[in-house]
């Protein structure tokens, strides 16, 4: 048995003990930078660009062959983001989880570097052939010159900004996680209309004819008449609609957080069919030609006639919130997804559902090692 | 089982204050840590008592004829301390509970302070998850983050106009008022030998250094637990007329 001093002793460092220990449990709680996110795809012509945490991968569309990465020097570096191109393609533009906004040649060559923001780029910045148009998660739009110089900056107040604004040329249509949705003046950032929809909006809007869709954490899919902001309808879902509608042929596919699948008519709102297939849907659904293709938290990669049959559906390992990204050259047709927590960091199938090829995690991490090594 | 009895619970009791005080993220941890020390302050009463138990039988004649009586029998010494303990009505584990029961609401807090300003998207599509349905979610997301010039989801810096460098004040006060607490709180060893003089300064300086680096190191809400949590037992103690400020400049 112990003496009073043993036992205050003994007390002690039980109490460092487990003091040392959480703080072992706090730092495997979360990261400490919060940077969390799936990887972003884009393509241009036969290359394929993946943001996928600590680099960002320029790949052969064709087979996934590495042609180039990019990876910043500084500590914390992570990219998620997709990679804009310029309509030239002659600019990659890509944002990190620290507040940087690179301008790279298709080479990847860096060009210049936008270091004036707080925190996250987790959308991708949209670019014209005027400029730069980077939503930040402080709270800012940065407007940038295609030489990365800045033009202006609009800020609406301190709500993370999470989706990349969209234009028709004479406005840009920023959404807000603000629940605001912003339409400016693409020249010098006055606001032209705000509307608030009650919901916070976290993905690019769909802009057609005139007309703005958005998707809300309000459970709706809301139209708006572009030009004055007034809301033409609302369609009530039974989740969380993270992304905005794809939009074909008079009809709009979208998909909720409880795991449903609407196709809308665009002109009044009205559901046309529904599907509910098995997990969350959080990513943007694609269309071509006559078939929608859209990803499920559940890792299926789903494929259904524009009217509402179903075609395929193929499984891939890991949580797909990333939503499926078109690529075609003259040879081939490939439907992209990046899993989020999978072996793969990107997958290629065929229309048809087959994985043409994937780059594995194994095969990034190896080629990091590599270059650190270098 | 962890997130539906620990962190679900506190997340949603942050939510539940945050929405009743104007959507102000800091105050909600404030006064959700207050609200927890009163819950347990039946327990720190018990651990306050525990160890002025544990002073007075150092301070009892009968102990110290004891220790000399059995310096060289461990066991009979120990036989003889528990005897003590039972006539002077001491329990010796009181003071430890209220220790213990710190650290499933630190991790706790800690977790739900995280999920609740979810600064990625896949956090943000967690926390969906863990808002219980009485909340009208959309009018609450995204919380707002920001008390005073800090965002609570992140390390703590304050960038003072012509100064080039970031001061971290929420850490500092973080170790400077666990340093308070631990001198004020912790009674004076007396016979009990260098080494464990020794110990409990070492204790008093390794703790407030470790605080500051959890604080410097991680989201600054919950810094702003432990400041909060350290300033209320320190005027928890001086209600109660137990703290004894001369031990601050005392070695």
């Amino acid at each position: 048995m112990m003496t009073v001093m043993e036992r205050n002793l003994k007390k002690r460092w039980l109490f460092f003990t487990l003091v040392l220990g959480l703080a072992l449990t706090l730092s495997a709680c979360g990261s400490r930078l919060g940077a969390n996110s799936w990887p972003g795809v884009s393509v241009a012509d036969d290359t394929v660009y993946v943001s996928a945490g600590p680099a960002m991968y320029a790949l052969q569309l064709e087979t996934g062959d590495f042609k180039w990465a990019f990876a910043s020097d500084e500590k914390g570096f992570s990219v998620y983001a997709a990679p804009a191109i310029s309509p030239d393609g002659q600019l990659i533009v890509v944002g990190d989880y620290l507040g940087s906004l690179y301008g790279l040649t298709p080479e990847g060559k860096v060009l210049w570097k936008f270091a004036q923001a707080d925190s996250h780029y987790v959308a991708s910045p949209l670019v014209t052939a005027d400029g730069i148009y980077a939503p930040n998660a402080d709270g800012a739009l940065y407007a940038l010159d295609l030489t990365g110089k800045r033009k202006w900056v609009f800020r609406p107040g301190r709500q993370p900004l999470w989706g990349t604004p969209v234009t028709d040329g004479e406005r840009l249509y920023v959404p807000s996680l603000g629940h605001h949705l912003y339409a400016l003046d693409p020249a010098d950032g006055s606001v032209v209309w705000d509307v608030d929809l009650g919901g916070s909006l976290a993905s690019q809007p769909t802009l057609v004819d005139g007309v703005v869709y958005v998707g809300t954490f309000a459970d709706e899919v809301v139209a708006l008449d572009a030009a004055s902001g007034d809301v033409l309808w609302r369609t009530p879902t039974e989740g969380w609609v993270w992304s905005a509608p794809a939009y074909s042929d008079g009809k709009l596919f979208v998909g909720d957080l409880k795991g449903n699948f609407f196709a809308i008519n665009a002109e009044d709102g009205t559901v046309v069919w529904k599907e509910t297939p098995d997990g969350s849907i959080v990513g943007q659904p694609l269309v071509h030609g006559d078939t929608v293709y859209f990803t499920t938290e559940e890792g299926l990669l789903i494929a259904y006639s524009l009217d509402g049959k179903p075609l395929w559906q193929h499984i891939i390992q890991g949580k797909l919130y990333a939503q499926p990204i078109w690529g075609e050259n003259q040879d081939n047709q490939l439907i992209l997804v990046a899993p989020y927590k999978g072996d793969n960091v990107v997958v290629a199938a065929t229309p048809d559902g087959k994985t043409k090829w994937a780059l594995s995690v194994k095969t990034v991490e190896e080629a990091l090692k590599a270059s650190d090594q270098k | 089982m962890w997130n539906t009895l620990i962190v679900d619970p506190m997340l949603n009791s942050l939510l539940w204050i945050y929405n009743l005080l104007g959507h102000n993220f800091g105050w909600a941890i404030i006064v959700f840590t207050l609200l927890t020390r009163l819950l347990m302050y039946p327990l720190t009463k018990q651990q306050l008592e525990g160890a002025e138990g544990m002073q007075k039988l150092q301070q009892d004649p009968r102990w110290k004829k004891i220790q000399e009586k059995y310096k060289n029998d461990r066991e009979k010494l120990a036989q003889e301390q528990m005897r003590l303990y039972k006539e002077l009505g001491i329990n010796p584990f009181s003071s430890c509970l209220p220790t213990l029961l710190q650290f499933p609401i630190i991790i706790g807090l800690y977790t739900a302070v995280i999920k609740g300003l979810a600064h990625a998207p896949v956090e943000l599509i967690d926390l969906s998850r863990h808002i219980y349905p009485m909340f009208n979610v959309a009018a609450l997301i995204p919380l707002n983050s920001h008390f005073l010039w800090m965002d609570l989801g992140r390390p703590e810096w304050l960038h003072l106009p012509g100064i080039p460098f970031g001061i971290p004040t929420l850490a500092i006060l973080v170790g400077i008022t666990t340093y308070m607490q631990s001198k004020i709180m912790t009674p004076t060893t007396s016979g009990g030998g260098q080494q464990n003089a020794m110990m409990g300064q070492m204790m008093s300086i390794y703790m407030p250094l470790f605080l500051f680096y959890l604080t410097l190191t991680f989201a600054s809400g919950l810094g702003l637990y432990f400041l909060t949590s350290n300033l209320a037992t320190i005027g928890q103690y001086a209600l109660m007329g137990k703290a004894d400020w001369k031990r601050l400049f005392t070695k």
